[in-house]
């Protein structure tokens, strides 16, 4: 669905690895944990903790909170405000977190 | 409280079997609900700028015109002081300011209402409150707010992977003594003032005992200790 315009400068980007739902996956150093999840392919990033709807990230830049996800064990972070780290493990929310 | 994990601060706790939670939005709704089938007419369109005795019975200025009683109960919370005089009826008032914060909706984790550390059926946990005497200012402040959660952390730990998600205040209606005032106008015997905290813990004896006084014209004995004329004693030094 989202795929990574052409970068104009081609330099050759440092990647890193992070976890997503429980798959590898590449991406770039200063993506943002949404960026990667939408270029990865997921249709959805949490389910709505009222309806169970399906949501996914929406403005991208921090206002709407469509985007929650676990990252590093950590639910409810705003997914289009973080970059992604080497490393980091990052889940689908489902509903209403858990506090423990 | 099964499932919580508390802090090594807490050494005890006290349990009330009559303690419990009601969801102010639901309790609104049902108590609209309820004064709609037993006829009463609500008029937010007509706040009361005045009432008086007009000789029959009392009578309200309002923007929607003058509202007419037979009998006046004044139930008006903060309102009631400005109303209150020209009835011949006296509430001594403070107003004590409650912050209370409230987290996003949560798998349940806290399955019994404590003080100050409640959740909803909906998930949100309410977290608060605060007690200040700075009149009539309904702000949040960050300095209450951060202890607020303080405290709800160090009893639950747990409860700091929550996110709070919005923060208010209230004042708290209080008589001088903190208990409540009822009174009945010995000028005019028809005008009532009845004000209070724990409103809602004390809803059964407002509609029961206290509505079946005002409606006989006579309060029971239970009753007549809340009279105003408590305050009438020189304060210990
Ligand atoms: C932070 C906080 C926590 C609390 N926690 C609890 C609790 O856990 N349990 C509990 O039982 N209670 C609690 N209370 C107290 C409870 O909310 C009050 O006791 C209760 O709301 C009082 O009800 P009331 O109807 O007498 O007054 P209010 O709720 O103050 O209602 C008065 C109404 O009169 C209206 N009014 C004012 N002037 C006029 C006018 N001139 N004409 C027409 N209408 C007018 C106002 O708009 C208002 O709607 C809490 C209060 C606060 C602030
Ligand atoms: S996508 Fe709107 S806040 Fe993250």
């Amino acid at each position: 669905m989202f795929h990574r315009p052409p970068d104009p400068t081609r330099r050759e980007a440092e990647t890193v690895t992070v976890t997503l739902d429980g798959r590898p996956v590449r991406a770039r150093t200063g993506d943002t944990v949404a960026a990667v999840a939408l270029l990865a392919g997921l249709d959805h990033t949490r389910t709505n903790p009222a309806t169970g709807e399906r949501r996914a990230p929406y403005c991208m830049m921090g206002t709407c909170f469509e985007c929650l996800m676990v990252i590093d064990g950590e639910p409810s972070r705003q997914a289009c405000l973080v970059t992604v780290r080497e490393g980091m493990v990052i889940e689908r929310q489902h509903g209403a977190p858990r506090l423990r | 409280m099964p499932g919580v994990r508390f802090g090594p601060d807490v050494t005890g706790a006290a349990f009330c079997p009559h303690d419990g939670c009601a969801n102010p939005l639901r309790l609104l709704r049902a108590l609209h609900a309820a004064m709609q089938r037993h006829g009463a007419a609500y008029r937010p369109d007509a706040p009361a700028r005045a009432v008086r005795p007009d000789g029959e019975g009392f009578t309200a200025d309002t923007p929607a015109g003058p509202i007419r009683a037979t009998k006046l109960v004044l139930a008006a919370g903060h309102g009631t002081p400005a109303l209150a005089d020209a009835l011949g009826l006296r509430v001594p008032m403070r107003a004590e300011r409650g912050q209370i914060m409230v987290t996003e909706r949560v798998q349940p984790y806290v399955p019994l209402p404590a003080n100050g550390i409640r959740q909803t059926a909906d998930g949100t946990i309410l977290l608060g409150t605060t007690h200040e005497d700075v009149g009539m200012i309904t702000d949040t402040t960050l300095a209450g707010e951060a202890t607020i959660a303080a405290n709800a952390v160090r009893i639950m730990p747990d409860l700091a992977r929550a996110r709070v998600v919005r923060a208010w205040a209230g004042l708290r209606v209080l008589s001088p003594d903190g208990f409540p005032v009822y009174h009945q106008s010995e000028r005019f015997p028809g005008a009532y003032a009845t004000i209070c905290h724990s409103g809602v813990t004390l809803a059964a004896v407002h509609a029961n005992d206290l509505a079946e006084a005002i409606l006989a014209e006579r309060p029971p004995d239970t009753l007549r200790p809340f009279a105003p004329e408590r305050f009438d004693v020189p304060q210990a030094a």
